[in-house]
């Protein structure tokens, strides 16, 4: 038994471990961060510590849309750093029944595979379980033009 | 008494303390392999920076010690009674020793042939246990050391206090933003009180984590004299500065540098004593390590007086290596040359030894000193040495920094690598050589490179805009970059950046500002790769490109500038290789005619008019058919794009006529003229000698 956060990416629902979500926050203005990769929203001053946010609509390939009143980030930790996951809502903390996970090969966009633990049959709906580690495995950014 | 021998007093009566602690437990358990280990490893590191710091007699002492111990580990002696009492009879007179040095600074006169004498004895088996007693310590052991001024901190507590006082500062920054213009002279005061609280616990949090840079210099010694000895060579090592203090972090990272360049000092510099014998140096080489406060900035400096580094041998390197393509070998500098010794994965050597040559290593020296935010450079004479000069920041914590507007948002600069603010306009305009723009400022072209282009922030700058221009100094490089606006200047505390954003290489990091926000730190060692021309160079000792042109330059544009005389003369660019900067004393003379010494061969020079006054003079180098030579000038006048009509009446033999440019009259020197006129007095080709 785990617990998991679930949250709504455009009309898509997901979800990722409690353990790892150190803070949800409404959704602010982010500094740009020049020749980033495109899913890196920018930097964000989470009390005095600098976060990365992430675009969770541009990294799962969803169409980019503008922040709606719900909109919030979500921190989670990976390796030592801060990051935010810019969602465009957060729902309940759910308590997931392991022997209910579903393979992700038996139901999922190619493009969520890679960034999905595994899938959870909800009575609301599929909810697609993340793996943080891999969602911030973002392709290296470019190098400045010299 | 300095810094750095209170430390080591400190720190050995420590060691001592142990020492006879695990002594006294040997002689109850003698046959612990692992605690005659301990006991070996003590001594040992009480001994190495014994030599540093020149303390003979403890160094003796302790070395007669060592040797005790290491007959004891290899031959597994059952440790009698003896070892461990004339081992403890040392121990005393090492803290005797210590007690004077930290009473008088120095070491007290007298000898220890008895305590060494007893050591020596453990060591013939037969004789140890009889002879033990007779041996008594003339000298009592020392009191207890005198209760010290000094107390170890766990690191973690000072790194956390800096970590708190940084948030302080911000927290400080963000009050004095939002009570700006505040009319209540109270809350001003109590403001200006807690600014003050706050510098002067950011400096005192700060002095706790100075070291003196002689500790990441203590192994050195040791190392120098173990590769002297594997190498067959001799070699004496000096060092100066080594009080001075530098940020506990920033020490860390520059250890291994240091190491680095000694062991190709060693390796590499400096020759063996025959051959030194044969080029009349003297037999032992010479090391020099030294260190000085410049600003905020350390500045250290090694140098050997070795073979120093061979151009002709870089060269061929890096055609081996496939680094660069003849053409742009053609135009290089020697200074430009050496820097390919930086170059990750260039090696000169011909074969790997145990201790150099693998061509790993001086680009990781580079990227350490860059990654703090220093600089190294490397001159070098053939025959006579190397220096490496290193320059890094005293902390790196809290920096000074400047905020920059571009395309409305807000970068930080460090303040040290700002030269000057200025913006463009009559007096400073910025020209347009083959598209890419440059700067004359006070008689040179700095290259300048748009912010919002390296960071591909939308349209780029259009000719004849006015432009605030930043000018960066980088080690030697000069350059500008244009920006939009500039802001406050602002302490920062230095953030790093998440891995995925590590790539651009354009950010040092990030920090919070006043207000709250994040701003990215520009890196002025990135920006200087992005304006392109990695050039650096120590005036006087090697000829300084002011302008970088490249072979195989085309176009029609024309360079003016001054050279004695009335009226100024022009060159075309696609016969300009480069500009150099040089001092007087570097102009020869061979038949009478002037010449300089340029990538091993002599370049013919020209004056066009008197010869040019002033401590530096420029050369412009032309090339055609692949012969150069250069001609003497006082002052660069500007660059236009194109040329205008020529005179035809106007030519003359040198001259390719008069022209009117930027309406005034100027002579279009023809460079082939001079070149095929020269060639008949002097070759100087265009290649170098290999």
């Amino acid at each position: 038994m785990s617990d998991v956060v679930t949250i709504r990416v455009g009309s898509e629902k997901f979800a990722v471990p409690v353990m790892q979500v150190r803070d949800v926050l409404r959704r602010q203005n982010a500094t740009p961060v020049p020749l980033a990769p495109p899913a890196v929203a920018g930097l964000l001053n989470l009390r005095g510590r600098v976060v990365t946010a992430i675009d969770l609509r541009l990294r799962l390939g969803l169409a980019p849309q503008a922040a709606e009143g719900d909109a919030a980030h979500v921190v989670v930790e990976n390796g030592g750093e801060l990051y935010a996951l810019a969602v465009d809502g957060v729902g309940d903390v759910l308590n997931v029944d392991e022997r209910r996970l579903e393979s992700v090969a038996l139901a999922l966009d190619a493009r969520w595979r890679a960034v999905a633990s595994a899938v959870y049959p909800a009575e609301t709906g599929l909810i697609v379980l993340l793996d943080i580690a891999r969602l911030l495995d973002i392709a290296p950014v470019r190098r400045a033009a010299s | 008494m300095d810094d750095l021998l209170r430390e080591f007093i400190a720190e050995t009566n420590e060691h001592l303390a142990v020492l006879e602690r695990d002594l006294v437990a040997l002689e109850r358990a003698s046959d612990d392999a692992r605690l005659v280990d301990d006991i070996f490893r003590n001594i040992h590191s009480i001994k190495g920076t014994c030599s540093f710091l020149g303390l003979k007699r403890l160094e003796s002492v302790l070395h007669a010690a060592e040797s005790a111990l290491d007959k004891l580990r290899d031959e597994a002696m059952p440790p009698a009674s003896a070892v461990t009492g004339a081992l403890l009879g040392a121990c005393d007179r090492a803290k005797t020793i210590v007690a004077v040095l930290a009473r008088d600074g120095h070491e007290p006169d007298g000898g220890d042939a008895d305590v060494i004498a007893r050591l020596e004895l453990t060591m013939r088996p037969s004789a140890a246990v009889a002879l033990a007693p007779a041996l008594a310590m003339r000298e009592p052991p020392a009191a207890e050391p005198a209760a010290a001024s000094t107390i170890r901190v766990n690191l973690d507590t000072v790194e956390r206090l800096m970590a708190q006082v940084s948030e302080l500062v911000l927290a400080r920054n963000q009050l004095v933003q939002m009570l700006r213009g505040q009319p209540d002279p109270e809350a001003a005061l109590a403001l200006q009180r807690l600014s003050q609280v706050t510098s002067d616990l950011q400096e005192s949090v700060m002095k706790t984590r100075m070291q003196p840079i002689g500790q990441a210099w203590m192994k050195l010694p040791r190392m120098v004299r173990d590769l002297a000895h594997d190498l067959g060579k001799k070699i004496e090592l000096t060092f100066q500065g080594g009080e001075t203090e530098l940020d506990r972090q920033v020490l860390e990272l520059v250890k291994h540098p240091f190491t680095h360049l000694m062991r190709n000092a060693a390796d590499h510099g400096i020759e063996t004593p025959v051959q030194r014998r044969r080029d009349g140096k003297a037999e032992t080489g010479q090391v020099s390590l030294s260190a000085r406060q410049e600003g905020s900035a350390i500045v250290i400096t090694l140098a050997d007086d070795g073979r120093g580094i061979d151009p002709e041998r870089i060269r061929a390197a890096i055609r081996r290596g496939g680094f660069a393509n003849d053409a742009d070998l053609l135009a290089m500098s020697e200074h430009q040359l050496l820097q390919f010794i930086f170059h990750p994965g260039f090696t000169t050597a011909a074969r790997v030894t145990n201790v150099s040559g693998r061509g790993v290593g001086l680009d990781v020296v580079r990227s350490n000193v860059e990654k703090i935010g220093g600089t190294v450079e490397v001159a070098s004479s053939v025959g006579r040495g190397t220096r490496f000069t290193i320059k890094i920041p005293l902390t790196l914590a809290i920096v000074p920094a400047l905020l920059l507007d571009c395309r409305g948002q807000r970068f930080a600069i460090p303040r040290t690598a700002v030269a000057e603010l200025l913006r463009s306009g009559p007096e400073h305009r910025i020209d347009w050589i083959h598209g890419a723009p440059v700067l004359r400022l006070r008689g040179s072209l700095l290259p300048l490179v748009a912010l919002s282009d390296v960071l591909h922030l939308g349209e780029s700058l259009s000719a004849g805009e006015e432009r605030l221009i930043v000018i960066i100094g980088y080690g030697a490089q000069r350059f500008g970059i244009m920006v939009d606006g500039v802001d406050d200047a602002e302490e920062i505390v230095v953030k790093s950046l998440a891995p995925i954003l590590r790539g651009t290489r354009l950010f040092a990091g990030c920090a919070i500002l006043g207000d709250g926000s994040v701003a990215l730190i520009l890196d002025p060692g990135a920006l200087a790769a992005a304006v392109g021309t990695m050039e650096s160079a120590e005036p006087a000792r090697a000829p300084t490109p002011l302008l970088e042109l490249g072979s195989g330059v085309r176009g029609d544009g024309l360079l003016l500038f001054g050279a004695g005389g009335e009226t100024p003369k022009a060159l075309r660019l696609a016969s300009l290789l480069r500009i150099e900067e040089i001092a007087p004393e570097q102009i020869e003379q061979i038949d009478s005619k002037p010449i300089m010494l340029y990538r091993g061969a002599a370049l013919p020079l020209h004056l066009l008019g008197a010869m040019p006054a002033g401590e530096r003079r420029l050369v412009m180098i032309a090339a055609h058919e692949g012969r150069m030579c250069g001609f003497l000038a006082d002052a660069v006048i500007d660059t236009v794009d194109h040329a205008t009509m020529l005179d035809p009446s106007t030519t003359r033999p040198g001259v390719l006529g008069t022209a009117t440019v930027a309406g005034r009259q100027v002579e279009i020197v023809d460079a082939a003229h001079y070149i095929r006129a020269a060639s008949a007095r002097l070759l100087a080709p265009a290649r170098g000698a290999a």
